[in-house]
């Protein structure tokens, strides 16, 4: 059984020495890629010194570009399951273990590593726009995703195709949402994260709300007009 | 605003909201570049559908005849797209040509490694 660690790193060169570090010495029954979103600091260069696993894309494509490239390479190399990690170290790998056990107890496609199965939601604006996505999930599917927007996914051989080979399979709730009317089953393990702790975020403050309207748009709207395929 | 008005608006309408929605089905267009064309689609739908709100909106703009007011919001739609189409390719642009420069940079890399390898293996010989 393989399974891929996919880590998409922009200017991360403050945190990726940690986050790769820790999955070589601690979990090396994982196999791990850095994919390397064109950044424009000194993430490369680390990279290349430590020996990581790199896969370097000339220009900036955005996290879901990156996401597909990593997905793309498990695919390439005949991985059974590809976890997605973030490259600023606020997810621990301890728990992909649960996660692929949780995988193969229920036979299912998509487990989300959620900070939010035994735990209740703290209130922010950012865990507002999180419920609004959550009652969106579950007014036009009828189930429950907890933590809509973790990053920490781990999906099996069957949606590593679907995630990077074919359009609109983005990394996003919108995603998840028009998956589950297809059919397809998708878990949730606890899991806890920790704040960044170096580092710039990929969503900043004015991308969030073009967020929250493109994902809103996507479930609400865009899901209907696609043909669903099991 | 005469009928015929509205039935060009209706037929632009339906025929922009269809050809979204068929090119969606055929997974031929992301998920970004529709939200245009389906708002579009539903604007233009309710002013052929419902004209009360162009006469409103022109008699608050000051704008004499409601078939001004449509042709405004046509202007303003077009205008946003061109804006953004605009600043997309200047985005595209800039990509291209650090994409060439980085594929550049990195063949002459492998060739300067490749020609590394072949020196060393001459000099075994």
């Amino acid at each position: 059984m393989k399974c891929l660690i996919i880590i998409p790193a922009y200017n991360e060169a403050d945190n990726i020495e940690k986050v790769v570090d820790n999955i070589i010495k601690n979990y090396p029954q994982y196999d791990y890629v850095v994919v390397n979103d064109g950044s424009t600091d000194a993430t490369r260069k680390v990279c290349k010194t430590r020996g990581y696993n790199l896969l370097e894309l000339p220009v900036n494509v955005g996290l879901a570009g990156a996401v597909k490239s990593g997905i793309k390479y498990a695919n390439y190399y005949q991985y059974e399951y590809a976890v997605q990690i973030d490259g600023d170290g606020q997810h621990d790998p301890a728990y992909i273990a649960d996660m692929l056990e949780e995988m193969k107890r229920n036979d299912a496609d998509i487990v989300i590593g959620s900070r939010f199965v035994d735990e209740k939601k703290p209130f922010s604006s950012r865990m507002f726009g999180s419920n609004l996505i959550s009652l969106a999930i579950w007014i036009t599917t009828g189930k429950k995703i907890r933590d809509v927007t973790s990053g920490m996914r781990l999906f099996n051989k069957k949606m590593i195709k679907k995630f990077g080979y074919q359009m609109n399979y983005g990394p996003e709730p919108d995603t998840l949402a028009f998956l589950l009317n297809c059919g397809v089953k998708i878990c949730e393990v606890q899991v806890s994260m920790q704040e960044r702790t170096a580092g710039t975020s990929y969503l900043t403050m004015g991308r969030s709300i073009s967020y929250m309207m493109h994902v809103l748009y996507g479930i609400l709207v865009f899901q209907w007009f696609r043909k669903r395929e099991r | 605003m005469s009928i015929m008005l509205r039935t060009a608006l209706l037929i632009v309408a339906a025929f922009s909201i269809v050809w979204i929605i068929a090119r969606i089905r055929r997974s031929k267009v992301r998920l970004e570049d529709t939200l245009f064309w389906v708002g579009t689609g539903g604007i233009l739908a309710v002013l052929g559908l419902f004209p009360q709100v162009s006469y409103r909106m022109a008699d608050a703009l000051g704008i004499i005849s409601p078939a001004n007011f449509v042709f405004l919001i046509m202007i303003c739609l077009l205008f946003e797209k061109v804006l953004t189409l605009s600043i997309i390719h200047s985005q595209l642009e800039d990509k291209y040509v650090t994409m060439a420069a980085e594929m550049a940079l990195r063949c002459k890399d492998l060739e300067e490694q490749v020609e590394e390898l072949k020196k060393a293996q001459e000099d075994k010989n």
